[in-house]
This record gives C-alpha cells, sequence and structure tokens, in this order.
C-alpha cells in the first residue's frame, strides 16, 4: 500500500506531467500526498544568484550585486511558492489530501531527507532524459535518489514521452 | 497513467513486495499485470556449465552423462521459475488483476528492457538488489541499467533490510 507520496518536482513544464502522475497514483490509492520543490540556483528558470557569493571586487558593487542577487531569489522563491499552492489546490479538488514544502538545498540530497522525515513510502520523481557527457557532469538526481531513498522510487518517464511521442488522440 | 505494468520478478525474497505494490496499482484502475522472470547465468543458483566438455574424447559415456546431468539442472531451475511465476500470478489473479506470465534466459536489464517495448509497458516494477560500491561495480546494477534503458516508467523497490543507520551522535567534548 501507499499512504503517504512524495513528489518531487521541478519548475519546468516537466513537473507538471510528474505532479499529474503523482496525484493520479494519490487518487487511485487513497494515499496522501506531498509536493515538494527544492530551491537550487542551478534549476532552470532560477535568476543569477551570483551576487550573493560576494566576489565582487570593489565594495561597493559588491552591495548592489548582493542586493540584486537577494531580489531576484526572493521573486523566484515566491513565484515557485504559488506555483506550488496551485498544484496543491488542484489534489484538493481531486479529493486528495495534499501538502507542500519548499527547503533549498542540493535536490538530490534533500529529496531524500525530506522523504525520510515525511517518512514517505514512495518517491515520484522525474527524469531529465541526460544522456552521455551530459549525465556525467550534471548528475543525475534520479539515480542518486533511487540508490539512497528510504522507500521505494518511480522514476516517471512520462515528460520525455510527451516530448517525443505525440499524444494519444 | 499506468495501464501495463510488468512486474521483473526475482529469486529474492523482494517477489512479495512487488507483487503487492503491482497490485495496489493495477487494482483501483484495472490495468493488467505481465509477471517476468529471467532465468540468467548471472544469477546465483544457475548451474555452472559443465567446464570442458570433451567432445573427441574416448569417454565418450562420461561425456553424455556430465551434459544429461547439466541439463536436468537448467530444466530445474526454469521449473522453479515458472513455479514461482505461477504462484505470484494466482495472488494477482485472486485480487482480481488480470495477469499474465512469461519467462525468459539471457541478460535481465536487456531482456527486462525488451520486453517491456514489446509487450509496450506503461510502468516496469523491478527490486533493488542494494549492492553498493565494488560490488555493484562489478556485478553491475540491473535496476541502474533498466533505469536508464526502459522504453516507460520504473518504480524500484527497496530492500526490505535496508534499515537507514541514524546518523552517527558525535560526541560532544566539554571544556573545563
Amino acid at each position: 500500500m501507499f499512504s503517504r507520496i512524495l513528489v518531487a518536482i521541478e519548475m519546468s513544464k516537466a513537473g507538471r506531467h510528474v505532479f499529474e502522475t503523482a496525484l493520479a497514483l494519490a487518487k487511485a490509492t487513497g494515499a496522501n500526498l506531498k509536493v515538494l520543490h527544492v530551491l537550487c540556483p542551478d534549476e532552470e528558470g532560477c535568476p543569477d544568484t551570483s551576487g550573493l557569493l560576494g566576489t565582487y571586487y570593489y565594495p561597493g558593487t559588491d552591495d548592489e550585486a548582493t542586493e540584486h542577487g537577494q531580489i531576484g531569489w526572493e521573486q523566484y522563491s515566491q513565484k515557485c511558492l504559488e506555483r506550488l499552492r496551485s498544484l496543491v489546490q488542484i489534489a484538493t479538488t481531486e479529493g486528495v489530501q495534499a501538502e507542500f514544502a519548499q527547503p533549498s538545498g542540493k535536490p538530490s540530497q534533500t529529496i531524500c531527507e525530506e522523504a525520510r522525515n515525511w517518512e514517505a513510502d514512495l518517491i515520484v520523481i522525474g527524469q531529465r532524459g541526460l544522456s552521455g557527457w551530459e549525465k556525467a557532469l550534471l548528475g543525475s538526481v534520479s539515480s542518486y535518489v533511487i540508490q539512497n531513498a528510504p522507500c521505494s522510487v518511480l522514476a516517471d518517464q512520462s515528460p520525455i514521452r510527451a516530448r517525443s511521442v505525440p499524444a494519444k488522440v | 497513467m499506468f495501464y501495463k505494468i510488468l512486474v521483473a520478478i526475482d529469486q529474492l525474497d523482494l517477489g512479495e513486495q512487488l507483487m503487492e505494490k503491482a497490485i495496489t496499482i493495477a487494482k483501483p484502475i484495472d490495468a493488467q499485470l505481465m509477471l517476468l522472470n529471467v532465468a540468467s547465468p548471472f544469477y546465483s543458483g544457475y548451474p555452472d556449465p559443465p567446464v570442458y566438455p570433451m567432445v573427441d574424447s574416448i569417454y565418450q559415456e562420461a561425456n553424455q552423462t556430465i551434459l544429461e546431468r547439466y541439463e536436468q539442472e537448467v530444466e530445474a531451475v526454469n521449473q522453479h521459475g515458472l513455479e514461482l511465476l505461477r504462484s505470484q500470478q494466482a495472488i494477482a489473479t485472486q485480487a482480481g488483476v488480470k495477469t499474465e506470465i512469461t519467462q525468459s534466459f539471457g541478460d535481465p536489464g536487456h531482456v527486462i528492457c525488451d520486453v517491456a517495448r514489446n509487450w509496450q509497458a506503461d510502468l516496469i516494477i523491478i527490486g533493488r538488489r542494494g549492492l553498493s560500491g565494488w560490488k555493484e561495480m562489478i556485478l553491475g546494477s540491473v535496476s541502474n541499467y533498466v533505469i536508464h534503458h526502459a522504453p516507460c516508467s520504473v518504480l524500484t523497490v527497496q530492500p526490505l533490510l535496508q534499515s537507514t543507520p541514524e546518523a552517527p551522535h558525535i560526541a560532544q567534548v566539554h571544556h573545563h
């Protein structure tokens, strides 16, 4: 049985597909759902946060850069929170008990940690569909999660399939 | 959603867990299951082939006996696999889930992906052996292969025994 499903999403379109898979599973099995988005500067769509590192040479520029970075990060974080709220709303309308969380950190480790803390019995995660060099350089979040998760892991390929195969009519 | 679910049954003790997950997902949406057992010479339990069948030996009789015995052993492994499949099929059928079985021979990762492609599975359910480090490098990870080569989504089930060890307590240093 699944009673607690943790779905880790990205803010991209792929994230929506993964969410839908998890929602359908939760609905079918009567499980609770937790939608997790890990805030991470490496994610596609995240504004430039290099100003936060304080590596600029001139003190004046540095302050400005820091402020700029902070504002960008704050706005991005808010935008993602709104998205999470709307997803939880969708789940609730479908009759699934749902909540969300948005910690910041390294996605792979944060997902496993969250699964442990929330005592998830299933993690649903998307695959970026990288291969070869891309995978070697960027690392595969799903591979890490599968090897280190405390529970079962569903690596959802629906985003990749949706990209390559025309949808069934 | 997942309407065609391929369950890669293995000889490990995970069988029951895999079936439980498969039925949990399949039943409410009326999906069908395919249970697959791969007889593989890479798994322990598979008989080792006779080391050097001396075809031109003068002891034809002995040779024959060795080969026959080997055939019997292989047959026994296949039979065992089929029995395993049938017993799991019975469980699923009893739960009201339409279930087929199939058994093939070969490299498990390849066979699982091939069957998934041919049967047009939407989901593969597979257990993890939970090897790590050197063992995984040498023996290879079937689940890892499947995750990266499957034509569909993959659900990996962790071995039950793998309890998560508590982080070791860091002894506090008291200054006096």
